[in-house]
C-alpha cells in the first residue's frame, strides 16, 4: 500500500519535471495501457475480452465515473473505452475534463453508448472524441475501429 | 347510575369498535398489497418498452427542483439528477428567491450564462428574475425568481417546461437511477395517465458515496428510525392499497410526476396553502371526473426516492402538523366532493374515508386515550376487561399490522442491506405503537386545530419558504 | 358489555400471534437472506463461467464446441436456466453481425424451446408471461405455440395480451404478425405507447421488409380501430420515414372527416407529410388552418409548412403570425429565426411593415382601443424575436 503511493508520487513528480523542461507539447507518454469504463458488468467484460484479445496492452476496468477519471489522471492510459451512461459522472463529463487536462495529450478517447441518437454522436464529436460506436456492435468492427485509433497514436 | 353506565358502555364499545375496524382495514390492505406488488413485480418485464425507446414516440420528461436555501446540496442535488437513465429529459431548478448563495453556487458549478425563455405564464406565479443556461450542460435550466413557496416555484417550472411530463421533487430527495423509466412504466401500463407517484423512502443512515446510494441503512437516529418502520407501513396501505381501487388521492410531494397538459388544464399547484401535494391531486380528481374525462392517477409499488427526514421532535412534530393542516385544507376546499355521486367513488368513498379516519381519526384517537386513563385512574369506573380489549385491539393489533409491513417489505423489496436493519426496524414498530403513534395522534390533532384557527390569515403562510 | 375471559384470551392469543410472527419475520429474514446470498455468488459464478464458453462458440475460435456441448453443461433446475437465458439475451443486446446470429443458435435451441412451451401451456399467468417473453426474443414458433400466442393474446388480462402480441411479432408468417397487431389496436385499454413499443417491434427495420411494414401500416389505418392509436400509427410513418406510403396518408388526410374525434389523428398526418416531404399536401393543411382553431393541430402545421419552406408556405405562416395565440406564434417565430438568414429577413421585413400600416392607421383613425392588442402583439413578438435571435447565437440552446 505504501509502496503504491510514493509510486504515485514519484510518477507525478517526474511528469511535472518533464513538462517545466520540455514545454506542453511533450508532456506525457502514455503507458501501454487501456481503461474500460462501463457501469453494465457484461459489457464492461465484453468489451475487455476483446480488447485484450486483439491488443497487448494493459486493461484496467471501472464502472463509476468518478472513480475512472481520478485512476485515470494517476495512470494515463493511452486509451480510454467510455460508455455515456455511467454513475457518478457521464461519458460526456469525463471526456470533456479529459480534453481540458494537459496530461492527457496523447490519449485517445472512445465514446460507447447505447443511444443511437444523431446529436449524441454528434456532442461526442464536438467534444472532440476521437471514436464514436454504438451498441449493439459487431466484435470484429470493434476491434476494427480500436486497432485504427491506436496505429494512429503510435 | 344506569344512565352513566349506559354511556360508558356504548363509548367502550365504539372506542374498541374503531380500532379493530381501522387495523383490520389496514391489515387487509397490507396483505393485498403484499399479492399486488409481487404480481408487479414478476410482470414487469412485459412493460420495460425497449423498442419505445428507439422511436420518436416516448414522452419527454422535465424534472422540477423548487430550491429555497440549499446552498448545501444543491449543486450534489442537480449533478445526480444530470445522471438518471432516460433518452430525453430536462432540468429546471428553481431558486425561489433564497437567501443564501444557493444560485451563485449554481452559476459557478455549471458555468451558468444569463439567457432568456420565451414562454406564456399560463400559471401565475411570482416575477421571474432571471433565466440561466449551461453552455456545456444543455439539459439544463436556472430559474431565478421571487419566493414564493414551494407550489409557486413548481408552477413557474410547469410554465417554462416545454416537455410532456412534468415531475416535481424536493431538492434534498435522491432519486434511484432508473426512476423516469421506472415511472414510465405507469403510463404504458395504464391508458391515460396524468399523474403517478412512487415509494419514497428514508435516506438517513444510507451511505452515499459519488453521487450514489451505496450501502441501504436504517438510521441512528431514533426518530428517524421510526420514520422508516413507518414509512414502509405508509406506503405500502396508503398507497397502494388506494391504488388498487383507483383511488389515489395523495402523491408525495417528495416525488410526483405529471401530465403538463392536465396540470394546466386545472391552474397548477394552489400557492396559498401548506398542502399543495395533496390539494392538487384532489383538483385533478374533481377536474376529471367533474367533465367526465378518462383519467387515471395511479402509484407505482417500487422505491424510487429516498428523503431526508427530520431528526428531532420539534422539527418532526412541526412537519406533522404541517401535513395535518394540508390535509384539513385539501379536503375543506374540496368539500362539495363529499358524498357527491357526481364525483363517483372519490366523492362518495375516499373523500369520506379521509375525512372521517385520517383527518378526523385524530380526535377518536386522543378521546379513546383520554377514556383509557379516566377508567385506569378512577377507581369507580376501573374496567379491567376493557383495559385488556383496548391493549389488544389498539397497541397489539397495530404492531401485528406494523410487523406484516415489514414482512411485506422483506418479501417483496428486500431494500435493506442486512439482516441487523431488518431487526432494528421490527422494535422500531413495536415502539411505533407504544408511543409514537399517540404523540403523531396529539400532533394530528394540534395540527386540525391550528388550521381552524388559522384560516382568516392564510395570506401569512404563503411568504414563507417552504422548508421548515 | 365485554366479556372479561374473551378479552383476556384476545389478548392472550394476539400476543402470541405477534410473538410468532416476530420470530418468523427474524427466521424469514435470516434466511432469505442466505439464500439470497447463495444463490447470487451461484449465479456470479454461472455467468463467469459461461460468459466465455458462450463468446467462444459465438467467436467461433473453437470449432469443436457446439451448441449441444454448451447446453450439456446446464443442469436441467429451471433457475439455472433462466440465468442462462438472461445472460443471453442481455448478450443479444450488446452483440451485433454474424455473433448474433449464433447468439440465436443458443437461444433458439430445442432444449429451451420445449421448456418454455411447458411453461406457456400452464395455468399460472406468470409463467404465460415468461414464456412469452422468451418467444419475444426467439423466433423459433412452431404451430402449436403460435396457436397457443394467439389464444392468449386475446386474454383479458391487458399486460398478458401485451406480451402474447409481442411474442407474436417473432413469427415468420406475416399475416399472423399483422393480425396480432390489429387484433390489440382494436382494444379499447391500451395506452399509446404501447401502440409505440409495438409497432417498432413489428417494424424489423430490415431493408426487405420495408414494403410489406408499410403496407401493413396502411392496411391497419384502413381498419376500425381508435383514432388517437392511428395518430401514433401515422406518426410512426413519418418519423421511420416511409416515403412509399406518402401519397396515401395525403389522401387519408383528404377523406379524414373533420372532427374533434380525429383531431389528434389530422395533428399525425400532418407531421407525418412534413417528415415525408410531401409538398403537395400545402394546400390542403393551409386549409384545415382556416377551419378550426385548434393548437396542437396549427403547432404540427407550423412545423410541416416550414419544413415545406416555398414561398406561399412561408408568408401564409407570417400573415397568421399577429392574429395567432402564443403556442402558435411562438413556434412560428422559432421556424423563422433558427433556420437561415434569409427567414431572419423575411421576418424583419415583415415586422416593418406592420409597424408602418400600424402607423398609418393610428394617424387616420385614432380609435385606440382597437390598436392597443394590436400593437401589444407586436411587441410580444419583437421580444420573441429577441430571445429566439439570442439561443441562435449561443449555439447550445439552439
Amino acid at each position: 500500500m505504501n509502496q503504491m503511493s510514493s509510486y504515485h508520487n514519484l510518477a507525478k513528480g517526474t511528469k511535472s519535471s518533464v513538462d517545466k523542461n520540455t514545454g506542453a507539447s511533450q508532456s506525457s507518454t502514455p503507458k501501454n495501457e487501456i481503461l474500460i469504463v462501463d457501469d453494465d458488468d457484461l459489457s464492461r467484460k465484453l468489451i475487455s475480452r476483446l480488447v485484450s484479445k486483439e491488443f497487448d496492452y494493459e486493461i484496467a476496468t471501472k464502472a463509476n465515473g468518478i472513480e475512472a477519471l481520478e485512476y485515470a489522471r494517476e495512470h494515463i492510459p493511452c486509451l480510454i473505452i467510455l460508455d455515456l451512461m455511467l454513475p457518478g459522472m457521464n461519458g460526456f463529463e469525463i471526456l470533456k475534463k479529459v480534453r481540458e487536462d494537459q496530461i492527457f495529450d496523447q490519449t485517445k478517447v472512445v465514446l460507447v453508448s447505447a443511444k443511437s441518437r444523431s446529436e449524441d454522436i454528434e456532442r461526442g464529436f464536438d467534444l472532440t472524441a476521437d471514436e464514436y460506436i454504438t451498441k449493439p456492435f459487431q466484435p470484429k468492427e470493434f476491434a476494427a475501429r480500436i486497432r485504427k485509433l491506436l496505429t494512429k497514436a503510435a | 347510575m344506569l344512565d352513566s353506565f349506559s354511556f360508558f358502555n356504548i363509548a367502550e364499545q365504539f372506542i374498541i369498535g374503531y380500532f379493530f375496524t381501522i387495523n383490520t382495514v389496514y391489515l387487509a390492505l397490507v396483505v393485498g398489497a403484499l399479492i399486488y406488488v409481487r404480481k408487479q413485480m414478476l410482470h414487469r418485464s412485459v412493460v420495460k418498452a425497449d423498442a419505445l425507446f428507439k422511436t420518436e414516440l416516448f414522452k419527454s420528461i422535465s424534472i422540477l427542483v423548487p430550491a429555497y436555501n440549499e446552498a448545501d446540496n444543491i449543486v450534489e442535488s442537480v449533478e445526480s439528477l444530470l445522471k438518471l437513465e432516460y433518452p430525453e429529459y430536462h432540468i429546471i431548478v428553481v431558486n425561489d428567491g433564497s437567501a443564501d448563495d444557493t444560485l451563485q453556487r449554481l452559476i459557478d458549478h455549471f458555468d451558468l450564462t444569463e439567457t432568456d425563455i420565451y414562454f406564456e405564464e399560463q400559471i401565475e406565479h411570482q416575477q421571474i428574475r432571471n433565466i440561466y443556461r449551461s453552455p456545456d450542460t444543455s439539459m439544463l435550466t436556472v430559474v431565478d425568481k421571487k419566493n414564493g413557496g414551494k407550489a409557486d416555484a413548481l408552477n413557474a417550472g410547469i410554465n417554462i417546461a416545454e416537455t410532456d411530463l412534468v415531475c416535481s421533487i424536493d431538492a434534498d430527495s435522491i432519486l434511484e437511477q432508473d426512476v423516469l423509466k421506472k415511472l414510465i412504466q405507469t403510463f404504458i401500463e395504464h391508458k391515460n395517465t396524468i399523474a403517478a407517484g412512487g415509494v419514497v423512502r428514508v435516506i438517513n443512515g444510507c451511505k452515499i458515496e459519488n453521487r450514489e446510494i451505496q450501502k441501504i441503512h436504517t438510521p441512528k437516529n431514533f426518530w428517524a428510525r421510526l420514520q422508516s418502520a413507518e414509512y414502509i407501513r405508509a406506503f405500502l396501505f396508503g398507497r397502494v392499497g388506494w391504488d388498487y381501487f383507483k383511488s389515489l388521492l395523495i402523491v408525495s410531494g417528495a416525488f410526483g410526476i405529471f401530465d403538463r397538459q392536465a396540470v394546466i388544464k386545472v391552474g397548477g399547484y394552489l400557492t396559498n396553502t401548506v398542502g399543495e401535494d395533496i390539494e392538487l391531486i384532489v383538483r385533478l380528481h374533481s377536474y376529471h371526473l367533474r367533465n367526465n374525462e378518462d383519467y387515471q392517477i395511479r402509484f407505482l409499488p417500487e422505491p424510487i426516492c429516498w428523503t431526508e427526514v427530520p431528526t428531532d421532535y420539534k422539527s418532526l412534530r412541526n412537519q406533522r402538523n404541517r401535513w395535518h393542516r394540508g390535509l384539513a385544507d385539501s379536503l375543506w376546499r374540496h368539500k362539495y366532493m363529499l358524498f357527491n355521486p357526481s364525483y363517483s367513488h372519490i366523492g362518495m368513498f375516499v373523500m369520506p374515508f379521509f375525512l372521517f379516519f385520517e383527518l378526523l381519526g385524530p380526535i377518536v384517537n386522543i378521546l379513546s386515550y383520554i377514556y383509557l386513563i379516566i377508567v385506569i385512574s378512577l377507581p369507580a369506573y376501573f374496567n379491567l376487561t376493557f383495559i385488556l380489549l383496548f391493549l389488544a385491539v389498539s397497541i397489539i393489533y397495530g404492531m401485528v399490522v406494523s410487523l406484516i409491513a415489514i414482512l411485506t417489505e422483506e418479501i417483496v423489496f428486500k431494500t435493506y442491506d442486512s439482516f441487523k436493519d431488518v431487526a432494528i426496524l421490527s422494535l422500531y414498530s413495536f415502539l411505533e405503537n407504544l408511543g409514537y403513534r399517540q404523540i403523531h395522534a396529539w400532533w394530528q390533532l394540534k395540527g386540525l386545530i391550528d388550521f381552524f384557527k388559522g384560516k382568516k390569515s392564510w395570506g401569512k403562510m404563503t411568504r414563507k419558504g417552504f422548508k421548515e | 358489555m365485554f366479556n372479561f375471559d374473551i378479552a383476556l384470551q384476545s389478548l392472550i392469543g394476539l400476543t402470541i400471534f405477534l410473538a410468532l410472527l416476530f420470530l418468523f419475520l427474524l427466521g424469514y429474514t435470516f434466511w432469505t437472506r442466505k439464500k439470497q446470498q447463495y444463490w447470487n455468488s451461484y449465479e456470479q459464478k454461472f455467468r463467469d463461467y459461461f460468459f466465455s464458453l458462450i463468446l467462444d462458440y459465438t467467436e467461433e475460435s473453437d470449432p469443436m464446441l457446439s451448441a449441444d456441448d454448451i447446453i450439456k453443461k446446464i443442469s436441467k433446475r429451471s433457475k439455472d436456466y433462466s440465468f442462462f437465458i438472461k445472460l443471453l439475451n442481455e448478450l443479444d443486446d450488446i452483440l451485433d453481425g454474424t455473433e448474433r446470429e449464433r447468439l440465436a443458435d443458443l437461444i433458439e435451441h430445442r432444449v429451451f424451446t420445449s421448456f418454455y412451451q411447458k411453461k406457456l401451456f400452464e395455468f399460472s399467468t406468470d409463467s404465460k408471461i415468461y414464456a412469452c417473453v422468451y418467444f419475444q426474443n426467439s423466433g423459433n414458433i412452431d404451430n402449436r405455440i403460435l396457436a397457443k400466442l394467439v389464444t392468449i393474446s386475446k386474454s383479458n388480462n391487458l399486460k398478458l395480451a401485451f406480451a402474447a402480441t409481442k411474442a407474436l411479432q417473432s413469427a415468420e408468417d406475416w399475416s399472423i404478425r399483422k393480425k396480432a397487431l390489429l387484433r390489440f389496436f382494436k382494444r379499447t385499454d391500451i395506452s399509446e405507447l404501447m401502440v409505440a413499443e409495438l409497432l417498432h417491434i413489428f417494424d424489423t427495420g430490415l431493408a426487405e421488409d420495408r414494403e410489406q411494414v408499410g403496407e401493413a401500416l396502411k392496411d391497419l389505418l384502413l381498419k376500425k380501430i381508435d383514432p388517437d392509436i392511428k395518430n401514433i400509427i401515422v406518426r410512426y410513418m413519418g418519423y421511420q420515414q416511409f416515403y412509399e406510403c406518402d401519397e396515401f396518408l395525403y389522401q387519408y388526410l383528404n377523406r379524414v372527416h373533420f372532427s374533434p374525434k380525429n383531431f389528434s389523428l389530422i395533428r399525425g398526418l400532418i407531421t407525418a407529410l412534413g417528415e415525408l416531404y410531401y409538398t403537395e399536401a400545402a394546400s390542403t393543411i393551409r386549409n384545415y388552418w382556416e377551419k378550426e382553431n385548434n393548437t396542437p393541430i396549427r403547432l404540427a402545421s407550423v412545423k410541416t409548412l416550414s419544413i415545406f419552406a416555398d414561398k406561399e408556405n412561408l408568408s401564409f405562416l407570417l400573415q397568421h403570425l399577429l392574429k395567432v395565440e402564443f403556442p402558435v406564434r411562438k413556434a412560428i417565430i422559432y421556424e423563422f429565426m433558427t433556420k437561415g438568414e434569409e427567414r431572419i429577413e423575411l421576418l424583419t421585413k415583415f415586422i416593418k411593415e406592420t409597424q408602418k400600416s400600424l402607423k398609418e392607421i393610428a394617424l387616420t383613425q385614432k380609435s385606440q382601443e382597437e390598436l392597443d392588442p394590436r400593437l401589444d402583439n407586436i411587441l410580444d413578438i419583437t421580444s420573441g424575436i429577441k430571445i429566439a435571435l439570442t439561443h441562435r447565437l449561443n449555439k447550445p440552446y439552439a
